[in-house]
């Protein structure tokens, strides 16, 4: 009876451990631009800016929301808010100059980590969900890759 | 054994509660994970195009890098293109062929371009010509302020996705192929090269008989 008594305990106890979950290794074969997301937290009711880090790998630049040129590819977020929840005009960092070698014609871009900042107005308390596209095209020094749209979510806690 | 019922009872009800409580803790980390990961996993590859994918028709090796085309015969194809006729790359047999990857978007092409057309200019009697494929299906306007910029007043061509794989795939640009007279690739580059090295490459391919 003792017996079953204990198996029975160390059965419950090790189902109530908190769950273990582990992350397989990411190894990223090609560079890539991040989103890094932190704690987002804004007031019900009030107007105000969150602040979104995106990152650039190292080596890599991509062209900036004003990137000097017609025909390059500006960098370009796209959120969708849900009911109750009012955007602003999205505002970008400004880019960094830079000239390819051969040329004299700057472009304008970013590099290493750079910031978008969009007003926000959300009427009711909660956890908002709000999907957005960061659409960009990238390049090193010599050579460019195709244009990108990644998908990803931004979430704030509203109090 | 009377005895130990109600001790039996109280030990399987310490056992349920203890169950439940570890399912429902076990779901409500679930819960936070999945959305941990929905907010943590939003990382994309800037090179989306660098691996072949099949859907791609990407003839390209597996790390990325473009096929190595050098001495062999630079594969056929006709395009239209915006500026005028369409173009049969064999009808072009016994002439020196600069063969250009490009798209409107990308910078380094931009910088290669002006390059390419003094070329056709300085070796006009040699009979050098120079292709620019685009890329990217741009408009006749985007094609029109690139060559205002560039001054690239060869033949573009609307490129196709079966040209692009039967050159390696182009994942990246610009890539160019230098051809002899002979119809074989003498040289190509993949990204932005330098002048003298595109001038090098000219060279080689003038010498061809």
């Amino acid at each position: 009876m003792t017996r079953i008594a204990a198996i029975a305990l160390l059965l419950s106890a090790a189902l109530a451990a908190p769950a273990q979950i582990t992350h397989a290794a990411h190894e990223k074969a090609l560079p890539g631009v991040h989103y890094l997301p932190e704690p987002i937290a804004i007031t019900h009711g009030a107007a105000q800016s969150i602040t979104l880090a995106f990152r650039v790998d190292d080596g890599f630049h991509i062209n900036s929301h004003k990137p000097l040129d017609d025909t390059l590819i500006p960098t370009t977020l796209t959120l969708t808010p849900p009911a109750g929840v009012k955007l602003g005009d999205i505002h970008y960092a400004s880019g960094a100059s830079f000239t390819l070698e051969g040329s004299t014609t700057p472009l304008n871009v970013y590099s290493g980590e750079f910031l978008i900042h969009v007003p926000i107005r959300a009427a009711r308390q909660g956890t908002l969900s709000l999907p957005a596209t960061l659409r960009y095209q990238a390049c090193d020094r010599r050579q460019c890759f195709p244009i990108s749209t990644a998908s990803f979510t931004v979430l704030v806690t509203v109090k | 054994m009377k005895r130990a019922l109600p001790t039996l009872a109280i030990l399987l009800a310490f056992c349920a509660l203890i169950l439940w409580a570890g399912w429902h803790n076990f779901q409500r980390r679930m819960r936070e994970h999945a959305a941990q990961m929905q907010c943590l996993g939003t990382h994309v590859d800037l090179i989306p195009g660098a691996a072949p994918t099949p859907d791609n028709g990407s003839a390209a090796s597996d790390s990325g890098a473009p096929a190595d085309l050098t001495n062999h015969p630079a594969p056929d194809f006709t395009l239209t293109a915006y500026n005028g006729p369409a173009v049969k790359l064999s009808s072009l047999r016994g002439k020196p062929v600069i063969l250009n990857f490009w798209a409107t978007w990308c910078a380094p092409c931009k910088v290669e371009m002006p390059w390419f057309a003094r070329a056709r200019h300085a070796y006009s009697a040699q009979g050098l010509e120079v292709l620019g494929v685009a890329e990217d299906a741009p408009s006749p306007d985007e094609v029109q302020q690139v060559v205002a910029r560039t001054g690239a007043d060869y033949p573009l061509l609307h490129g196709t996705r079966d040209v692009a794989h039967a050159y390696g795939g182009i994942d990246y640009l610009p890539q160019t192929f230098y051809i002899g007279r002979d119809g074989k690739v003498l040289a190509q580059t993949a990204g932005l090269a330098s002048e003298n090295e595109v001038n090098a490459n000219i060279q080689k391919i003038l010498a061809t008989q």
